[in-house]
């Protein structure tokens, strides 16, 4: 049967906070093609690689400026399981990012960004199935970035940079989002936060930066997180979260270096930074109404509102040791 | 595949100075960790349910109840309210990563705070339908808003454990205030959230319906199972 591989990008949302609807990242997979032969086998594995090619563009139609760099590839091997299935093993490398993505980037480029790629199962295994790739572009020249991938297997061409899906992005002042480190918030299980809510990040150099809570961002890791931009060698760094107005900050933690983080991230061991110190979130306590099988459950009586207030008038006089 | 991701836990006072605990350990699928000395570093390895306890001599035992999840390149720890209900207020879990620095994990830092060993202990009855009465009182209700009268008082503090034992489900439950709004569901499950359940054990009674043996008698509100 004729059949032949592509690649699909299903699109990754930053989800910003904001009322439009932008994606900073794609996860990738497979889909075959009805024409064509692969040079991939079933049950032997072939060579293959992976190539993320960019093109930034001033507008969506009809663009005056357009600048077209490589970006990364991924090496490995690839092998049909199935009729239907194919399996990408990249090799201990994964991403590489390819040098004139920096070398050709022009003077402009100066603005770094993170574009997340993750790798579908079972169509890859990769020892990191997540991983951010560092783009360098300018935002003021450019509003957008398309990108592509090339699927080479054996050595050939298997779907070329036309012939796979492409990742549209939109460049904004927040996506893809810049460099730095990430504060996530376990955001309350059955509460909203309050629209008011901001976050506080006071470093030893320098103004507090203020995170209104539109500006946190939903990785899909159930977290609510927030981005400090490039946090500095030496720096440290005290966060206070503010619920409503009326609320003081709690605080997250006091005096972290985040840079820690980066060269963690970077393959420094994982030291036990020094303590959060933190105060929990907190949140009013107002009793809401009982759920209606509450009422009828175990009879029908419940106390009186007379015997709940003669009841918490005994209890309140229990000394507290 | 997410990479091994480190889970620091701090165990603070009230007041953020340092609070020394004679053994943390972290249980996942594969067993548990023990510590017994500050750093309290522990590796996030699998996907799955885990738990967290911290004893100290004189002090309550807290067993928390946590998941862990893949999440891209690392793993995220977070409450499990299945288990708990309600995220604890005496803990703050934060998850602290990097954007496109490098492929390596982020982390989790996880601060306990502990405040000194108090324990409130209630106890509801089951009022029996009998010939005295009716029976049916709702006397968990007492207890709901006994926890709510101490919240809102400020009479405890976000580690003071409050101890429930209640007849008629036969259940002793221990709790810790939550940081959701206080809201109640009915029993034997009590709090849908505001509270953190840290333990439930005890047997659920056998006989309830006067009919049944063993039943204790008209005009008893009894709790034998306790």
């Amino acid at each position: 049967m004729p059949r032949s591989l592509r690649l699909m990008l299903t699109p990754l949302p930053s989800n910003t906070g904001g009322g439009r609807l932008l994606f900073d990242g794609a996860r990738l997979s497979f889909a075959l093609m009805g024409a064509g032969l692969s040079k991939a086998s079933l049950g032997s594995a072939t060579a293959g690689k992976l190539s993320l090619r960019m093109t930034f563009l001033d507008r969506a139609r009809a663009p005056q400026d357009i600048e077209e760099r490589a970006l990364a590839t991924m090496a490995g091997s690839i092998v049909f399981s199935g009729d239907s299935a194919a399996v990408f093993t990249s090799d201990a490398n994964g991403w590489v990012v390819a040098p004139e993505a920096d070398d050709q980037a022009p003077d402009g480029a100066t603005s770094q960004r993170a574009l997340r790629f993750e790798l579908e199962s079972p169509d890859f295994e990769a020892a990191v199935s997540s991983q951010d790739l560092v783009v360098r572009l300018d935002p003021v020249r450019f509003r957008f970035l398309e990108l592509r991938t090339k699927l080479e297997i054996g050595g050939s061409t298997e779907a070329d940079f036309d012939v796979n899906d492409v990742l549209d992005v939109a460049i904004t002042a927040s996506t893809p989002p810049p460099l730095g480190a990430t504060i996530g918030v376990h955001p309350p299980l059955f509460d909203s936060i309050p629209p008011s809510a901001k976050l506080v990040v006071t470093p030893s150099e320098g103004d507090p930066i203020t995170f209104p809570l539109s500006s946190g961002i939903d990785r899909g890791d159930g977290l609510l997180s927030f981005l400090v931009p490039s946090p500095k060698p030496g720096v440290l760094y005290t966060a206070e979260m503010t619920l409503s107005p009326a609320d003081s900050p709690t605080l997250l933690f006091q005096d972290i270096e985040l840079n820690q983080l980066v060269l963690q991230s970077n393959g420094a061991s994982a030291a036990p930074l020094s303590s959060l110190g933190a105060d929990a979130l907190l949140f009013d306590s107002t009793p809401q109404a009982a759920d209606a099988e509450e009422a009828v459950q175990g009879g029908p009586d419940g106390p009186t509102d007379q015997q709940l207030a003669s009841f918490d008038a005994q209890a309140g006089t229990v000394a507290v040791a | 595949m997410a990479q091994t991701t480190p889970l620091q836990v701090d165990l603070t006072d009230l007041n953020g100075g340092a609070f020394s605990a004679d053994k943390v350990t972290f249980e996942t699928a594969t067993g548990p960790t023990v510590l017994t000395a500050a750093p309290f570093m522990f590796d996030l390895t699998a996907a799955g349910e885990a738990s967290l306890t911290i004893e100290k001599k004189g002090r309550h035992t807290f067993r928390f109840e946590l998941n862990i999840a893949a999440t891209g390149k690392d793993f995220t720890v977070s409450i499990n309210k299945k288990r708990m209900l309600d995220a604890p207020r005496m803990l703050t879990l934060l998850k602290l990563g990097t954007v496109g620095k490098g492929p390596g994990p982020g982390r989790n830092q996880l601060t306990v705070r502990m405040g000194r060993a108090r324990e409130f202990l209630l106890v509801t009855g089951f009022d029996y339908p009998s010939g005295h009465g009716p029976g049916g009182m709702q006397f968990h209700l007492l207890a709901t808003k006994r926890m709510h009268t101490l919240r809102a008082a400020k009479l405890i503090d976000d580690s003071t454990v409050i101890t429930w034992f209640d007849a008629k489900s036969g259940l002793r439950t221990r709790w810790v205030m939550g940081r959701g709004a206080e809201a109640t569901t009915a029993p034997p499950a009590m709090w849908k959230s505001g509270w953190s359940l840290l333990s439930r054990d005890g047997t659920a009674p056998t006989t309830l319906q006067p009919n049944d043996a063993g039943y204790p008698g008209p005009g008893v509100n009894g709790m034998p199972e306790i």
